[in-house]
């Protein structure tokens, strides 16, 4: 007979769709890489290494839940994921056990405790992270002006060029004029955690996110849509003024809420998966972010805002059950 | 004038043409006929090895309720009876024949038998004589499924609602004359009036032939309505219907163009039922095609008529990649049920790992039916098989969506199959 191929038997459906969640989960540690580079630039080679020890403990982490699990699934990506996630938050010269302990703790207490991946409440990464924060929010908080050095000078040099020239064209025309510093802030010239640095460069990665499918818009739009709101109600009272007058979108461009909204908030473990309730928990979370975020940015509120939102998801997905009782006919 | 190959445009995972009229196959120098191609018990065998056969001589008997007759596909000599394995569980006998001898009925231009004036218990006697089964997966004796009181309505499914295959399709665009008689046929004989025809839209170039045809009705004939819809899978509620069907009272009776022309052939022509069209099609199948091809076929053969492999395949399926069934070997033969032959590369299988489900809830959004496949298998993978029946268990349709949709590749549809199949006392 002909040479019999080597064939694999099982029941049907004989194809696939494209996406896997492990290949999902790479795409989206893949998109992040840009951001950490850009960074660099920045800062220096120096968060390589608080990158670098954020990974390693997070896979380690992975690696010894398996064991203790005996069911190995270090190639689906999410340890990774989670670790490089830890190391954005982390300010460029945070001492390197701080990244260290927020990975094991999000990989071995949030995820590997509860039983692994696809049964955590919480996401792995904000929980590490909330976790680091609660026990030194010193070196969590408050960046190094200094450590920008030259790069900080490049980019304000480019946001006041660009700032004049948007000023002239369209700005002028429409009687308004865009303050000095939101160009700047976009591309990256502030002092923060790693990830703050470019929300330019997060919200090109999260086109992508979109575009593939990977999540659904309907969370981070929800998220930043109550932010801006939020933060344009609340966030004056800090600086001393009233009501409705905080700056909403410096507050954008300026703190994690994008990596946060984009990344985070979207881990599809953790966040609802049906329509009403993804803007639900999209607007608490906006919501929730805006009105704790006080001065400014800060990793402690938005990380509270989401795990908040974590806890309530099954609330909010109400009883699992059937969609519609009616069946479609031909 | 030689119709246009036709681009076929609902094929989402691999366009292909097929060229009318439907090429024969050529003759397999030896032909294993399955014993068991029906969806009741294994006819009866007849012939024993060193018999000589004649093409269309009946080698199996009906043993019982839903069982038929198996016709020699070739003439020839019976070689041996090997007991196989079936791709959906179970094994039956196997009638190996090697083609030799003189052809009776090949090549001579077939008689012409007026079925208008025989009586209803002779066109059921007919269809049952000439191994009449349903030419889709549920391979129900045709015979019996006519004797059913209840029917109200006759409905067409002309369409081919899985991927790669076109089947249904090829049949009634080169054969729509015997698929309308046919249905006149069953209309006889179920006493019905009216039936309608289920045809995708996607195919414009049925309007003007069918509705001459249509047209075409002569005094107390059947009114047959055809009716276009947009090609999708699933596009019928599948098996429901059906299975309702053969309880008392319900209206609907499903008959596909493959079914109605193994009718036609019976009655019109009195050839029992040894050949059919066959769609041998994916990824690593060099030129795609749709066949006529003698029951008993090899797919090894059927294969190597369309140009052999290109590529390693990963799987061999019998049937459509939603809801056929896996061939272990090239060996296997071609069935009165098998409506494809799909040899399917890993680019098109993405099998991938089987890993913990994320709850993304893509099952949920893509379920036809609106079930939560994901909350019934997490139900169901701790013993909780009531919970599972109250989360609409029983509306699965098992479509196969929600597993091929699934990210972490997890068998959802599988395991809502194997629980359909379970009696109601188990719960």
């Amino acid at each position: 007979m002909k040479p019999a191929p080597a064939l694999l038997v099982g029941a049907a459906p004989f194809i696939h769709e494209a996406a896997s969640a492990a290949s999902s989960t790479w795409l989206t540690f893949f998109l992040l890489v840009p951001s950490l580079l850009f960074s660099a630039l920045a800062f220096g080679a120096g968060i390589f290494l608080v990158a670098g020890t954020a990974l390693v403990s997070a896979l380690a982490a992975d690696a010894l839940q398996a064991l203790w699990r005996r069911r190995f699934e270090l190639s689906d990506g999410s340890a990774a994921l989670t670790g490089l996630l830890v190391a954005f938050f982390m300010p460029p010269g945070v001492a390197l056990y701080i990244p260290a302990a927020a990975s094991l703790f999000a990989v071995l207490v949030v995820k590997g405790a509860f039983g692994g991946l696809g049964n955590n409440w919480m996401n792995p990464a904000l929980g590490g992270l909330l976790f680091a924060w609660l026990n030194w929010p010193a070196a969590l908080t408050g960046g190094d002006a200094q450590a920008l050095g030259g790069f900080g000078t490049l980019v304000s040099g480019m946001d006041s060029t660009v700032t004049r020239a948007l000023n002239l064209f369209p700005f002028s025309l429409l009687g308004s004029e865009l303050p000095a510093g939101y160009f700047g802030l976009l591309m990256g010239a502030k002092s923060s955690s790693i990830a703050e640095l470019s929300g330019f460069l997060i919200l090109a990665a999260s086109v992508v996110l979109v575009a593939r499918k990977v999540i659904r818009w309907q969370i981070p739009a929800s998220i930043i849509a109550a932010y801006l709101g939020f933060r344009w109600i609340f966030g004056g009272l800090a600086q001393g003024g009233g009501y409705f007058g905080g700056d909403a979108l410096s507050s954008l461009f300026s703190g994690s809420i994008l990596l946060v909204a984009f990344f985070m908030a979207t881990d599809p473990v953790t966040s609802p998966s049906r329509r009403p309730a993804m803007t639900l928990y999209g607007i608490g979370a906006g919501a929730l972010a805006g009105f704790l975020s006080g001065n400014g940015s800060g990793l402690g509120p938005l990380a509270t805002a989401i795990l908040v939102m974590n806890s309530l998801v099954p609330l909010l997905e109400g009883r699992k059950g059937r969609r519609t009782a009616s069946r479609r006919t031909a | 004038m030689a119709p246009a190959p036709v681009r076929v445009p609902y094929d989402h995972h691999r366009n292909w043409e097929y060229s009318l009229p439907v090429p024969n196959a050529c003759l397999p120098p030896t032909a294993w006929i399955l014993l068991k191609q029906q969806a009741g018990a294994a006819s009866r065998r007849v012939v024993e090895p060193g018999d000589y056969v004649r093409e269309g001589m009946a080698i199996g008997v009906p043993s019982g309720e839903g069982s038929a007759y198996v016709h020699s596909p070739i003439p020839g000599v019976v070689i041996s009876v090997a007991r196989v394995r079936l791709p959906e569980g179970g094994s039956c006998e196997s009638v190996r024949i090697a083609l030799g001898g003189s052809f009776d009925k090949l090549g001579k231009k077939p008689e012409k038998y007026r079925w208008e004036s025989m009586k209803r218990q002779d066109l059921l006697q007919t269809l049952r004589e000439k191994g009449v089964v349903e030419a889709s997966e549920s391979g129900r004796p045709v015979a019996e499924l006519l004797a059913r009181p209840g029917h109200r309505e006759i409905l067409v499914d002309a369409l081919d609602e899985e991927p790669y295959v076109h089947t249904e399709t090829a049949i009634f665009r080169s054969r729509p004359e015997e698929v309308l008689e046919a249905v006149r046929i069953v209309a006889r004989v179920l006493d019905l009036g009216a039936a309608r025809i289920l045809a995708a839209s996607a195919y414009p170039f049925l309007n003007g032939r069918l509705s001459a045809l249509l047209a075409k009705k002569e005094q107390g004939e059947a009114t047959i309505e055809l009716k276009h819809t947009a090609g999708r899978y699933p596009l019928l509620p599948r098996g429901k219907e059906n299975s309702a069907a053969t309880g008392p009272g319900n209206a609907t009776l499903i008959l596909r163009p493959s079914t109605l022309v193994a009718i036609y052939d019976a009655i019109v022509h009195a050839k029992p039922f040894v050949e059919r069209f066959v769609t041998i099609a994916g990824g690593a199948i060099k030129r795609p095609r749709v066949l006529k091809a003698r029951i008993g076929t090899p797919i090894g053969d059927l294969v190597e008529e369309c140009g052999g492999f290109q590529g390693a395949p990963e799987r061999l399926v019998l049937g459509g990649p939603f809801t056929g069934l896996p061939a272990k070997d090239l060996d296997m033969p071609l069935t009165k049920t098998t409506g494809a032959v799909l040899a399917l590369l890993p680019s098109e299988t993405r099998k991938g790992r089987v890993r913990a489900c994320i709850r993304c809830g893509r099952c949920a959004e893509h379920c036809p039916v609106g079930l939560d496949p994901e909350a019934i298998w997490r139900a169901l993978s701790v013993g909780r098989s009531a919970e599972a029946r109250e989360l609409g268990l029983d509306d699965c349709i098992s479509c196969a969506l929600c597993s091929y949709v699934c990210p972490s590749r997890i068998a959802l549809s599988q395991s809502f199959v194997a629980r359909l199949g379970a009696p109601e006392a188990s719960v």
